[in-house]
């Protein structure tokens, strides 16, 4: 491994050993376990509960996954054409700067009255909160390409679809990874409020049923769980990421 | 044959909004097969020149002209390449140097084959444009604007960027490929030497708005020495340096 990439992973480990760390000192200062247990106690119910967590978190990696591809697949095409194209990304942009404002949680009211309680509500709601990062990324990396670029493809002889898929579009890549990387992380915080207001299972579901519970334990191995899939989720994007930006486009 | 017949073209300024004319009745002709070489003062509009004549923009009046028909877009007939070599960082150099040639439906992997050979680049065509020197990704540029054969090629300062040495070599391969290309050249240059060393005919303009001060006629035999013709250089610097 790599000095850098070493020293890296270095921080990392240490930055967790501290959250732990601070973590068991802050829960025994309070010494109320049912209010705010310890890493143990949250580790030995995540155990006990793994099946429930597991079984939670694919509920809702379905629900964040389907929503979050298929605001994906309206959203990339989308930017990239208004990055290419000033007059529609202006229609866009004067449409979306109302409506990307709006939270995602604010449509449920509407979405619970449109579609009722389940899964599509929770589909939906992961979905708005994914659509305009990813439209922005994808917009942003096709409207940044090179003009350089462009204009030597175009030269070339290249016609303007080919100078789309050929240029722009390889081009636009790094912005669109950050835009999807940014909307999984909206589409993960989306759901847990959807999934708190109905449906069925899920992990915000679960962490609602630890509060009734008073189970502080359980719903803390919720949020871990939530956490720990959205970091991954992250982490692959990155480095999705950072191999299309070592091709030194952007 | 190129024709430039009262050419004006003016850019307002952002930040002033102030008119700012880089052209004004501009005036040139270039014979097919031509080496010409523009020099000129920095800013004085000799880019918005090859960029007209590529057909990147308009002219604001005027005529701009190649082989009796007037250039109004861009064309793979006319190609410009410029100190930035502007190579797709996705491609491979040999696939930068096939870009053109796939563009146009005609991929022709023997010609880009050939062309890394005499460029020489072989066995640097599987390497990416960041693996690659500056010389070595001027050299694509220019490979890659030579496969598409144009009638005319449009240099502006190709080799400004390169250290001497890159340079020399780079002028000497310039000066081989035009001659068996045959096309018409027209290069912007701060380099009274590389004009002198290349071209059939060297102009010098003004500052901006750029319009035609001199021209000499370069009639010795190729391939010319740096350094030779000193009479003639006097007279470029006499009007580049007024």
């Amino acid at each position: 491994m790599p000095a850098p990439e070493r020293a890296a992973a270095g921080w990392a480990v240490a930055g967790f050993v501290a959250f732990v760390g601070l973590w068991a000192l802050a829960s025994g200062w309070i010494a109320r376990p049912q209010v705010f247990p310890g890493p143990l106690s949250v580790a030995a119910t995540a155990w006990e509960r793994r099946l429930d967590l597991v079984d939670a978190a694919g509920r809702s990696g379905l629900r964040v996954g389907v929503g979050w591809v298929g605001a994906s697949a309206l959203a990339v095409p989308l930017g990239w054409a208004a990055g290419a194209v000033p007059p529609l990304d202006d229609e866009l942009r004067r449409f979306t700067g109302l409506v990307r404002s709006i939270p995602p949680f604010a449509w449920l009211p509407l979405l619970l009255l449109w579609v009722g309680i389940g899964d599509t509500t929770s589909v939906l709601v992961c979905a708005l909160g994914a659509f305009f990062p990813v439209l922005e990324g994808a917009r942003t990396g096709s409207s940044q390409a090179p003009p350089a670029l462009l204009h030597a493809a175009r030269n070339l002889g290249a016609s303007p679809a080919r100078v789309l898929l050929a240029v722009r579009i390889p081009a636009a890549l790094p912005g669109t990874f950050t835009g999807l990387r940014t909307g999984a992380t909206f589409a993960w915080m989306s759901l847990v409020a959807a999934e708190l207001v109905g449906a069925d299972g899920g992990l915000g579901q679960l962490i609602l049923d630890a509060r009734n519970l008073a189970r502080p334990d359980l719903a803390i191995a919720g949020m871990l769980c939530i956490g720990a899939i959205a970091w991954s989720v992250s982490g692959v994007l990155h480095q999705l990421e950072r191999g299309a930006r070592r091709w030194g486009v952007a | 044959m190129i024709r430039v017949r009262g050419v004006s073209r003016t850019f307002v300024e952002a930040r002033t909004s102030a008119r700012v004319p880089a052209l004004d009745g501009f005036e040139l002709e270039v014979s097919r097969g031509e080496f010409l070489a523009i020099l000129g003062p920095s800013g004085c509009g000799k880019s918005t020149l090859l960029r007209l004549l590529a057909g990147f923009d308009r002219a604001d009046a005027g005529l701009v002209e190649v082989d009796g028909a007037p250039v109004t877009a861009i064309s793979p007939r006319r190609l410009l390449v410029s100190q930035d070599p502007a190579l797709f960082p996705w491609l491979t150099a040999a696939e930068n140097i096939g870009f053109g040639l796939r563009a146009q439906g005609r991929a022709d992997p023997a010609r880009v084959e050939a062309l890394l050979v005499e460029f020489g680049l072989a066995g640097a065509g599987g390497r990416y444009p960041r693996e690659l020197s500056g010389g070595m990704r001027q050299r694509v540029a220019l490979a890659r604007a030579l496969a598409v054969r144009p009638d005319v090629l449009l240099l502006d300062e190709p080799f400004g960027a390169l250290d001497a040495l890159s340079r020399e070599s780079m002028q000497a391969l310039l000066e081989a490929t035009w001659l068996a290309s045959g096309a018409t050249v027209v290069l912007v240059t701060h380099s009274v030497d590389e004009a002198l060393r290349l071209a059939d005919r060297v102009v010098v303009v003004s500052p901006r708005p750029a319009r035609v001060v001199g021209s000499v006629v370069v009639e010795s035999a190729r391939p010319r020495r740096a350094g030779s013709h000193p009479e003639l250089r006097e007279r470029l610097m006499g009007w580049a340096v007024p």
